[in-house]
C-alpha cells in the first residue's frame, strides 16, 4: 500500500520535473529573485528588507502557480489519455492513486521551495546584516500553505475540469487570505444573518493568513514554536480532510465511458 | 462488512478532522489580535508597494482601503491609536493617486482626530497635485479655512479654485461668493454672484444670486457715499 | 473448424486472410490429444461474470444508454475466451466492468474467487487496454520499471524480468527510447509487455491486435499461444474474427450489450465442412492424404468435415514426414456464426456455460 503510494509519488515527481512548465516557472522564480538584487540599489537603505519581501512573496506565488497548474490537470490528463487504466488495473486502489499523486506534487513543491529558499538565503548573505535563519520558519509556513492548496486543487480536480479546478483553487487562495476581513466586516453588520454568514465563510474556508507571517519574519520576529505546531496541525487536518473526501468522489468516478 | 467498517472509519475521520480544524482556528483566533498588529506593523511603505503589486495597483489600493476603514473603525471603538495611519494612507495614495476619497477621508481624520489642521490641508494639497481637476479637494481646503480658521480670504480663494474645476457645480461658486463677501471683498463677491446668476440653471439659485446682488450693490453704494469706514446707518430712534 | 490445437509445443498459426501457417512442422505431434477442455478433468473457473449490468448517462438530458445488459459467463483456467462483436456491442464495457474501471450497476464479478472491487483481486491480472497510452516522458524500460514497482516485483528480479518481457514482445532494441516517439504498434507491444510483466495468471486484452501490421499480428498471436501453453488464462476482445478463430477456445458474441451466444469453438466446428488448400513442403508428394487432390507445385486441395479430420490429416502428413507449410481456408465457421447472429434482429440472451 505505502510502496504503491511512494511509486506513484515518485513517478509524478519525475513527470513534473521533466515537464517544461516546472522549468519555466522555476526560471521565472529565479529571475524574480535576481531582479531584486538589481533593483535593490534603488531602494536606498532598505535593501535587505525589500529583497526579503519580494523573495518571500515570489516563493509563494511561484509555488502557487506550479501547484495550481500542475495539480489541476495531473489527474485529468491521465484520465483523458488513458494512462490511468493500466495503473488501476494493477493492484492499486483509487485512494492510493490519489494520495500518490498528491504526495508527488508535494515532493515537487518541496524541492522547488528548497531551491528557491537556498537561493534566497544566498542572496540575503550578499546584503549586509539581513541574513538570518529565522526565514526557515517562513519557508516552512509557506510550504504548509501550499500543501493545503495542493490538497484543495486535488480535491477540485477529481470533480471538475482542469480550468475550473484552477479557477476554484485560486478563488480559495484569495478567499483564504481575505476570510478574516470578511468575518471582521460581518461582525460590524447589524443583521444576524450577515453576521452568521460571515462566520460561516470564515470557518468553511481555510484561513491562509495562519501561514502568513512573512512580514513579521522580515522585520526580525522569529515565528514561535507554538504557532508552527498550530499551523502544522491546521494544514494537515485540512489536507487530510480534503483528500478523504476527494478519495470518496474519485472512487465513485467512472474512468472510461462507452 | 469490511467496506462498511471502512466507510464508518472515514466518516469518523471527517468528523475528527473538522473538529481539529475548528479548534486550531479557534486557537489562532486567540492570537489574532496580536497577529493583526504584526501584519500592519510590517506593512511595507507605499513606494515599495507600487513595485510589488505587479500592475494590480488599483485593486491593491482598494484592498488597503478596506483594511484602512476597518483599522479606523477599530480606532473609533478604542482598539488602537491610529499609529499606522500615515503608513496606510501613504500606501493607498501611492498605489492609486487618483483615489480622491482617500485624501479626503485622511484629511478629515487628521483634522477631527488629531486636530492637525496643517497636516489636513497638506493631505488635500497632495491630492490636488495628482487630481487638479477634482473640485472636491480644493473645496475641502476652502471649507477648513472657512469653518475652522475663519480665514475667509483664503477660503474664498480655494472655493474659487474649486469652482474652476470641470466637475464643479453651483455650490463651489456660491461658497466662493459668500466667503469673498465675508472676507470683505465685496466687488469680487458681486462679480461672482453675477457670474452665478448668468450661469446657473436653477431658479432657486437665480433668486438667491439676485438677492445677494441687491444687498451687495446696496452696501457698495452706501460705502461710496459714506466712505470705507462707514459701519451702518444709525438706527432711527 | 478449429485451426489451433491447444497442445504444448505445437502451434499452428494463420494470418488474417485465413492462411494457416505452420511455423515449425517438425514440432507437430503424431498424437493429437482431444482438444475439448471439459474432458480433461474439471478445470478451475478463474473468472466468473454473473448478470453484469451497466448503463451510461449521456447528453444534456442524461438519457440512459445501455452499455451491457445481463452479461454472464465464466472462464476456465488455461483457456482462451474471446468476446467478439461489432464496435459498440459492449466488449470494452464488459472488460472495464470486470476490472472495476467502470462501476457496474449490477451483477457480480469474481476473479479467482475474489470480488473484483477489491484491488488485490487484480494482483494476478494483466491488462492491456484498447489503444494503450503511457507516460510519454518515460522510456520503455523506465515505464516497465514503474509498473514493476506497482506490481511489487522483488527488486532483484526486476531487471531480469523486464529484459525477459521486452524480449518476448520484441522491443529490446527500442527499450531506451522515450514513449513519445513510439509508433502505435510499438505502444501496443509495450502495452502487452506491461500486461505480462507480473507473470499474471489471467490476461485481459482489449483488442490486442489492433494497430499492428500483419507480421506484428502474427508475432503477438504467437506470443499469446505461448502464454496459453504456459497455463495462462486469456480473455480478449476483438472485432477481427479470424484472429479470434485462431487462438480462442471459447467465443462469446456480444450484440447490443447482450451476450447472445457462447460457443466452444471445437463444438462449433463439428460437422462443419470446408474446403482448404494445403501447402506442402515437398514439391511433388508421392503420398496424397485421403480426400485430397493435387493442384501441382506442392499444393493440395483438401475437403475437411471437422476439426478431427484436420488433425488426422496433419498427423498423416507428419507421419509421412511431409512438412506442412500453410493451410488456406475458403470460409470460416466463426464468421458464419457471427454473420448469422448479427442478422437476427431480436436479441436473445444466452447464459454461457
Amino acid at each position: 500500500m505505502t510502496s504503491n503510494i511512494m511509486t506513484l509519488a515518485g513517478s509524478t515527481f519525475l513527470e513534473t520535473v521533466r515537464d517544461r512548465i516546472f522549468y519555466l516557472v522555476a526560471l521565472f522564480g529565479f529571475i524574480m529573485l535576481a531582479s531584486t538584487a538589481i533593483l535593490s540599489p534603488l531602494t536606498v537603505g532598505a535593501q535587505g528588507k525589500i529583497m526579503a519581501d519580494v523573495g518571500l512573496a515570489s516563493m509563494v506565488i511561484f509555488g502557487l502557480l506550479v501547484v495550481v497548474f500542475v495539480g489541476s490537470s495531473m489527474v485529468r490528463k491521465e484520465l483523458d489519455k488513458g494512462t490511468i487504466v493500466t495503473i488501476l488495473s494493477k493492484p492499486v486502489g483509487r485512494r492510493e492513486y490519489l494520495i500518490g499523486k498528491f504526495l508527488g506534487l508535494n515532493l515537487t513543491l518541496i524541492s522547488m521551495l528548497a531551491v528557491m529558499g537556498l537561493l534566497f538565503l544566498l542572496m540575503l548573505f550578499l546584503a549586509p546584516g539581513s541574513f538570518s535563519l529565522r526565514f526557515l520558519g517562513a519557508f516552512y509556513l509557506t510550504f504548509l500553505e501550499l500543501t493545503l492548496i495542493n490538497a484543495v486543487v486535488v480535491f477540485f480536480s477529481t470533480s471538475v475540469s482542469p480550468v475550473l479546478a484552477a479557477v476554484f483553487t485560486l478563488g480559495v487562495f484569495t478567499v483564504g487570505h481575505l476570510s478574516q476581513s470578511i468575518r471582521d466586516f460581518g461582525q460590524l453588520q447589524d443583521g444576524v444573518f450577515q453576521r452568521q454568514m460571515s462566520e460561516l465563510v470564515y470557518y468553511l474556508t481555510p484561513n491562509l493568513e495562519v501561514f502568513n507571517l512573512r512580514g513579521a519574519v522580515v522585520h526580525g520576529t522569529a515565528v514561535s514554536g507554538e504557532h508552527l505546531v498550530m499551523a502544522t496541525v491546521y494544514s494537515l487536518a485540512w489536507s487530510i480532510l480534503l483528500l478523504v473526501v476527494a478519495g470518496s468522489i474519485f472512487s465513485r468516478k467512472e474512468l472510461r465511458g462507452e | 462488512m469490511k467496506s462498511r467498517t471502512k466507510t464508518l472509519f472515514r466518516g469518523l475521520a471527517v468528523v475528527v478532522l473538522t473538529l481539529v480544524i475548528f479548534l486550531s482556528l479557534r486557537e489562532y483566533d486567540g492570537q489574532q489580535e496580536q497577529a493583526d498588529q504584526q501584519e500592519r506593523l510590517y506593512f511595507p511603505s507605499g513606494k515599495f508597494l507600487v513595485e510589488s503589486t505587479l500592475g494590480f495597483r488599483e485593486a491593491a489600493a482598494d484592498y488597503l482601503w478596506f483594511r484602512f476603514i476597518q483599522y479606523y473603525g477599530a480606532y473609533s471603538m478604542g482598539q488602537n491609536d491610529l499609529r499606522y495611519f500615515d503608513l496606510l494612507i501613504d500606501g493607498i495614495t501611492k498605489l492609486d493617486p487618483q483615489f480622491v476619497e482617500a485624501y479626503f477621508f485622511a484629511s478629515l481624520v487628521r483634522w477631527s482626530s488629531f486636530g492637525d489642521i496643517d497636516g489636513s490641508i497638506e493631505m488635500l494639497k497632495r491630492g490636488i497635485l495628482a487630481n487638479p481637476d477634482k473640485a472636491k479637494l480644493p473645496f475641502q481646503i476652502g471649507f477648513i479655512y472657512y469653518v475652522i480658521e475663519h480665514d475667509y480670504k483664503r477660503a474664498g480663494h480655494w472655493f474659487e479654485m474649486a469652482g474652476r474645476c470641470s466637475d464643479a457645480t453651483d455650490k463651489e461658486s456660491r461658497f466662493a461668493a459668500f466667503a469673498r463677501y465675508k472676507g470683505g471683498d465685496k466687488r469680487v463677491s458681486l462679480a461672482l454672484w453675477k457670474n452665478l446668476y448668468e450661469s446657473t440653471d436653477s431658479p432657486h439659485m437665480k433668486e438667491l444670486a439676485l438677492k445677494m446682488i441687491d444687498i451687495i450693490t446696496g452696501k457698495i453704494e452706501i460705502q461710496k457715499i459714506y466712505g470705507k469706514d462707514f459701519i451702518g446707518p444709525i438706527p432711527e430712534i | 473448424m478449429i485451426i489451433q490445437v491447444p497442445v504444448k509445443n505445437r502451434t499452428l498459426d494463420r494470418d488474417s486472410r485465413g492462411t494457416i501457417l505452420v511455423d515449425r512442422p517438425s514440432r507437430v505431434q503424431t498424437q493429437v490429444p482431444d482438444s475439448s477442455p471439459e474432458k480433461a478433468g474439471s478445470p478451475a473457473v478463474v473468472l466468473e461474470v454473473r448478470d453484469l449490468q451497466k448503463s451510461f448517462r449521456s447528453g444534456f438530458l442524461k438519457r440512459r444508454i445501455r452499455g451491457v445488459e445481463g452479461v454472464s459467463f465464466s472462464v476456465n483456467q488455461s483457456s482462451v475466451f474471446a468476446l467478439i462483436g461489432h464496435n459498440g456491442a459492449g466488449k470494452t464495457t464488459t472488460i472495464n466492468c470486470i476490472l472495476d474501471l467502470v462501476h457496474a450497476d449490477g451483477g457480480e464479478v469474481s476473479i479467482m474467487g475474489m470480488d473484483h472491487r477489491d484491488p488485490s483481486s487484480r494482483s494476478r491480472v494483466g491488462y492491456l487496454p484498447e489503444r494503450p497510452y503511457f507516460f510519454e516522458h518515460l522510456t520503455g524500460r523506465e515505464l516497465l520499471k514503474f509498473y514493476a514497482r506497482l506490481l511489487d516485483l522483488p527488486k532483484d528480479r526486476r531487471v531480469a524480468r523486464i529484459d525477459e518481457v521486452l524480449d518476448m514482445v520484441g522491443m529490446t532494441e527500442f527499450a531506451g527510447r522515450r514513449l513519445k516517439k513510439f509508433s502505435k504498434g510499438m505502444l501496443q507491444r509495450i502495452g502487452l509487455a506491461q500486461a505480462i510483466l507480473g507473470d499474471p495468471d489471467i490476461l485481459i486484452l482489449d483488442e490486442p491486435m489492433s494497430g499492428l501490421d500483419p507480421i506484428g499480428r502474427r508475432e503477438i498471436r504467437q506470443l499469446l499461444m505461448d502464454l496459453k501453453n504456459a497455463g495462462k488464462t486469456i480473455i480478449l476482445s476483438s472485432h477481427i474474427v479470424p484472429d479470434v478463430e485462431m487462438i480462442a477456445d471459447t467465443v462469446g458474441v456480444l450484440k447490443e450489450g447482450c451476450l447472445v451466444a457462447v460457443r466452444d469453438l471445437t463444438e462449433l466446428t463439428q460437422g462443419f465442412s470446408y474446403t482448404g488448400d494445403l501447402h506442402l513442403g515437398a514439391t511433388d508428394p508421392t503420398w496424397l492424404p485421403a480426400g485430397c487432390r493435387s493442384l501441382g507445385e506442392g499444393k493440395v486441395r483438401v475437403q475437411i468435415d471437422s476439426v478431427g479430420d484436420l488433425r488426422k490429416l496433419l498427423n498423416d502428413c507428419h507421419r509421412e514426414a511431409i512438412p506442412v507449410e500453410s493451410l488456406e481456408t475458403h470460409r470460416s465457421c466463426l464468421e458464419e456464426l457471427f454473420m448469422e447472429i448479427n442478422r437476427e434482429i431480436p436479441v436473445k440472451r444466452e447464459v454461457g456455460r
